[in-house]
């Protein structure tokens, strides 16, 4: 009898558990898990923006994109993705540990700063963007005023192929230099002052401190960064729209921005569904492989 | 804790009390434009004497292909947020017609009796003998140089070609080490119609209906480089990129650019600030090269959407009407620099009043016969994408010429290809 | 002794010029919208504006609704919170302290959505919208953003480390355990939840590329959108008008600069805390 009661409870209990969790899984199944599968609809259809009618065309989009003209601005689309991606994580990286050495100092003055230097992440990235358009300006900029200073010719920093997808980088890691500084902040402060006395010891300088033992001790530190990192830099738009459109050349064509100009510019809504579809599993891939080797590789000791 | 707690009431009051989902309601008649921001009070008063303005919302909604986009996505709603009027540029509109995103003006044309006899390009506008859209604006390439100092330093912008060669080592002026201080011809990059003259008017075909291109033919080879060299040589500014449409205003404006190329619809903003600064606008057309003396011109007509709600169009019709109508034509002109609408507006009086303030827009008046419209292909501006960026690598970038514009053809024909 | 104060003084001296190289475009930002227009284009910029000059502040207020636009920011992102900092706290007690059949599997496709961003699923999600009816609408802005997989993981992590002795001494005192999330759980673990609310309101205040795609009239435009809209409404005069685009940048940084002075103590320790659990 009593075991009875206890089983009611507890499945009563475990409904409600449940229950707790449908609400947001009713918004992930509507806005995340149902547009895939009517991503992968469209891409069999013929769509286009101009259009209301939507015929199947089987995998033409497809081959459109593996086998026609859409393959190598698919490609580049994913190289120039990739290298901003990259770039972003390293400059996050190194921006976040340096700034994490220079702010490291309790005193009033120094959480002033600390305060100022991640100002950049919370103010509009419409605004910032079209401040750094301005200072990159060819002929009235900052930047290159500066460099006049020293004696240098002045750079296209968003007009010259060399130079455009270095601008969005420079710019992506001045937002999330200080943000990235305080999650190693706090990380640094957790590490156990004994390891770095022990090594002092025995005469590490502050080299080899932080080679040998703060790096490896913040890897999970450095791990959370790269994949928040990675998760928002391969959905990079907005900087993309407002300081080149894709351009010079099309070198700043992120695959978001691609899949985006497909739909609304080219009203190749059909298209742009099927590199959609395709990008979503890179992404998916993508996931997988980080998680596997992150569980091997790092140690979550510290 | 308390600011907390606070924000959250805070929030919440705010999300109840907005109902979250209250839509926006628009004014009756709603006129999405592209206008920038420098013509916003002539438009609004032009629009401000029109019989029922009170009913007319104005909205500056972007270039003419975000326009296009958002009316597109407002069809996937079913129309209930659909401009009553928008305009669509010249190399849309057949298509726009083909697919039913535009309304068939005839039955409107007719019921309110609007007169269309010596409007210009209205055949542009027109798909399977009925008329899609009336021309709203049309703008010409045309040239604008610094007269004052054209006069003080006996410049005469050239001609023809020929006289290139000697004109930009006249005109421009170099700095001690050898960077340019004035620019004798600065070229938008940036747009295909800024340059298309360079190649028509030698006979190249940049792209015809069936997407064949002569781009990498030897006499189009021949001009590239003469322009190259120029433009290595600091003589002629080749524009290009975020902020070159800005700069390239200032430098004129500031006496850095001897001649720019502009669109026609420049030309008042061009007029004003040079005068601010000292300096008179002289306006003329391209040089002519071997074969012809023509420049690029296109246009917007003002459209109905197809699927807006019945009941609105009729008011949709007559305010299109009132902007295309010979009442607007030369208001327009003189706010701007659009070039009137009717083939006899510069006979009107309005017309020769506008004439008499600005005598140099004569010059461009006189050349309208020669100016040639681009063609008409669905994936037109893919195609102008590879010639802008073409070109650009190849004066910008030192890309290898040939191979560039070998390139730029087989794309052009690939594009073409692709959208069939 | 004095070898250390000295490094001190060089230590604080690099900081502080790094920290003026970092702020030095919103620095940038601020004057360049108390200048004349003028000055704006001078060969050789001025590094303080010669007259502290409004005009820009005007022009661009009376040109632009962008009151409207702080206030449509306001409500979308308020809805966007409100929605997301309820459905992430009960979610992540479901997947924390629940326990429920199949509760691992449902939790992964939690993750999974985290690896889905809307700027690759916008299409189906666009046309979904649209046919609702919900262009230029605050619900269609809300929706689509309301949830975050994110968000749920990262409370998630901080429930986890309660202690259930807590939960059952609540359900002890007659607390039911609707009510005991909210009382018990939620004020253990403020830092994270402060954190959560935070990282939603900075996310839905920046939103771009969904109010981008449906957004078409002035009176729905948020901020974020209306800024790019003004400096495209200049086209090709942005030069001449920075000066106003920038002081709709100093408005719009109001809010964000009030929200600083208010959780600056979460923002500096409780957030990085937070995200490393």
């Amino acid at each position: 009898m009593s075991v009875g009661i206890g089983k009611r409870l507890k499945a009563r209990r475990s409904a409600f558990d449940f229950l707790c969790t449908v609400p947001a899984l009713i918004l992930f199944a509507i806005f995340t898990y149902y547009p895939i599968a009517e991503l992968f609809r469209i891409s069999l259809t013929d769509w286009n923006l101009s259009r209301a009618t939507q015929n199947y065309v089987g995998l033409k989009n497809y081959e459109w994109l593996f086998a026609g003209r859409g393959w190598s601005q698919f490609i580049s689309s994913l190289q120039i993705t990739g290298l901003y991606t990259l770039g972003e994580v390293a400059l996050t990286l190194i921006f976040g540990l340096t700034l994490a050495h220079v702010f490291d100092r309790m005193t009033r003055w120094f959480n002033f700063m600390r305060v100022a230097v991640i100002m950049p992440r919370y103010i509009l990235v419409s605004s910032t963007s079209l401040v750094f358009m301005w200072l990159y300006n060819d002929m009235y900029g900052v930047f290159n005023y500066f460099l006049s200073l020293l004696g240098l010719s002045p750079v296209r920093w968003l007009t010259s192929r060399d130079t455009a997808l270095l601008s969005l980088i420079l710019f992506s890691g001045w937002r999330m230099g200080g943000y990235a500084m305080l999650i190693y902040l706090s990380a640094i402060k957790g590490i156990s002052e004994q390891y770095l006395e022990a090594a002092e010891v025995d005469g590490a300088n502050g080299w080899q401190k932080l080679i040998r033992i703060k790096l490896p001790l913040l890897a999970p530190t450095t791990l959370f960064l790269t994949v928040t990192t990675i998760v928002s830099s391969m959905k990079v738009f907005q900087q993309v729209d407002i300081l080149t459109q894709g351009g010079p050349y099309k070198t700043t064509m992120v695959m978001v921005y691609q899949i985006y100009k497909l739909a609304f510019e080219d009203h190749r809504l059909d298209r742009a569904s099927a590199e959609g579809f395709i990008f979503f599993l890179i992404l998916l891939l993508f996931t997988a492989v980080t998680m596997r080797w992150s569980n091997r590789n790092v140690s979550y000791d510290a | 804790m308390k600011p907390l707690r606070k924000c959250f009431a805070l929030l919440l009051a705010l999300a109840l009390l907005t109902g979250c989902a209250s839509a926006f309601a628009e004014g009756d008649v709603l006129f999405w434009h592209t206008l920038e921001e420098m013509y916003r009070a002539d438009l609004g008063e032009l629009v401000n004497q029109y019989e029922h303005a009170d009913q007319v919302t104005v909205e500056y909604q972007g270039r003419v292909a975000e326009i296009l986009q958002k009316v597109l996505a407002a069809n996937v709603q079913g129309g209930s947020e659909l401009p009553s009027v928008f305009p669509v540029h010249s190399s849309e509109i057949k298509n726009l017609a083909r697919d039913g995103v535009v309304e068939n003006l005839d039955p409107y044309i007719e019921k309110y009796g609007t007169d269309l006899t010596n409007m210009n390009m209205k055949d542009v506008y027109a798909y399977e003998g009925s008329q899609y859209g009336l021309t709203w604006t049309i703008t010409g390439i045309s040239v604008f140089y610094n007269k004052t100092i054209a006069e003080q330093e006996g410049i005469a912008f050239p001609k023809t070609w020929d006289e290139m060669d000697e004109f930009l080592h006249k005109a421009t002026k170099k700095n001690a080490d050898g960077t340019t201080a004035r620019y004798a011809m600065w070229i938008p990059g940036w747009d295909s119609y800024y340059f298309t003259w360079i190649f028509w008017n030698f006979g190249v075909v940049t792209v015809d209906e069936e997407g064949n291109s002569t781009l990498n033919s030897e006499k189009a080879a021949q001009i590239v480089a003469q322009v190259k060299g120029w433009i290595d040589e600091g003589l002629i500014m080749w524009g290009y990129g975020s902020n070159g449409s800005s700069n390239m205003r200032s430098a004129f404006w500031a006496g850095e650019a001897f001649a720019i190329f502009h669109t026609s619809s420049q030309y008042k903003n061009h007029y004003d600030n040079m005068l601010s600064r000292g300096y008179e606008v002289g306006v003329a057309v391209p040089p002519a090269g071997d074969t012809a003396n023509t420049t690029e011109i296109f246009g917007m007509s003002l459209c109905i959407p197809a699927k807006l709600d019945e009941s609105k169009k009729d008011d949709a019709y007559q305010l299109l009407q009132y902007l295309c109508s010979k009442d607007t034509d030369c208001a327009m002109a003189s706010f701007t620099g659009f070039l009137a609408n009717y083939s006899d507006a510069m006979e009107t009086e309005a017309g020769k009043a506008f004439l008499a303030e600005y005598p140099e827009m004569a010059n461009l008046y006189d050349h309208i016969a020669d100016m040639t419209c681009a063609v008409q292909l669905p994936c037109y501006t893919a195609i102008t994408d590879v010639m802008e960026e073409g070109l650009a690598q190849i004066f910008l970038e030192n890309a290898d010429m040939q191979a560039t514009l070998d390139y730029m053809v087989d794309e052009i024909a690939g594009l073409y290809e692709d959208s069939l | 002794m004095s070898k250390k104060r000295f490094r001190t003084a060089l230590k604080t001296l690099l900081a502080t010029l790094i920290m003026l190289i970092v702020i030095f475009p919103l620095y940038w930002m601020v004057i360049t919208s108390f200048k004349t227009t003028d000055e704006v284009l001078l060969n050789t910029p001025t590094f303080l504006p010669m007259t502290f000059n409004t005009n820009a502040y005007h022009d661009v207020l009376t040109h632009y609704p962008v009151f409207r636009y702080l206030w449509n920011s306001l409500v979308v992102t308020a809805g966007i919170v409100f929605i997301q900092t309820a459905t992430s706290i009960l979610a992540a007690y479901g997947f924390s302290k629940g326990s429920f059949p199949g509760k691992n599997l449902v939790f992964v496709l939690v993750l999974g959505a985290m690896m889905i961003p809307i700027q690759v699923t916008f299409i189906p999600i666009y046309v979904l919208i649209s046919r609702q009816g919900w262009l230029n609408s605050y619900i269609g802005l809300i929706l689509p953003e309301a949830a975050s997989a994110y968000s749920i993981f990262m409370l998630r992590q901080s429930f986890l480390a309660v202690d259930n002795s807590y939960l059952e001494a609540a359900e002890v005192d007659g607390l039911g355990r609707f009510r005991s999330i909210f009382q018990v759980l939620v004020p253990m673990c403020r830092p994270t939840v402060v954190t959560m609310v935070i990282l939603a309101f900075i996310n839905g205040w920046n939103a771009y590329f969904w109010p981008k795609m449906i957004i078409t009239t002035d009176k729905a435009r948020t901020i974020a959108l209306g800024i790019a809209d003004i400096r495209m409404s200049f086209l090709s005069m942005e030069a001449l008008n920075m000066n106003q685009i920038m002081a709709a940048s100093c408005i719009a940084a109001l809010p964000i600069l009030l929200l600083f002075l208010l959780f600056q103590r979460y923002i500096l320790s409780g957030f990085s805390k937070a995200a490393m659990k």
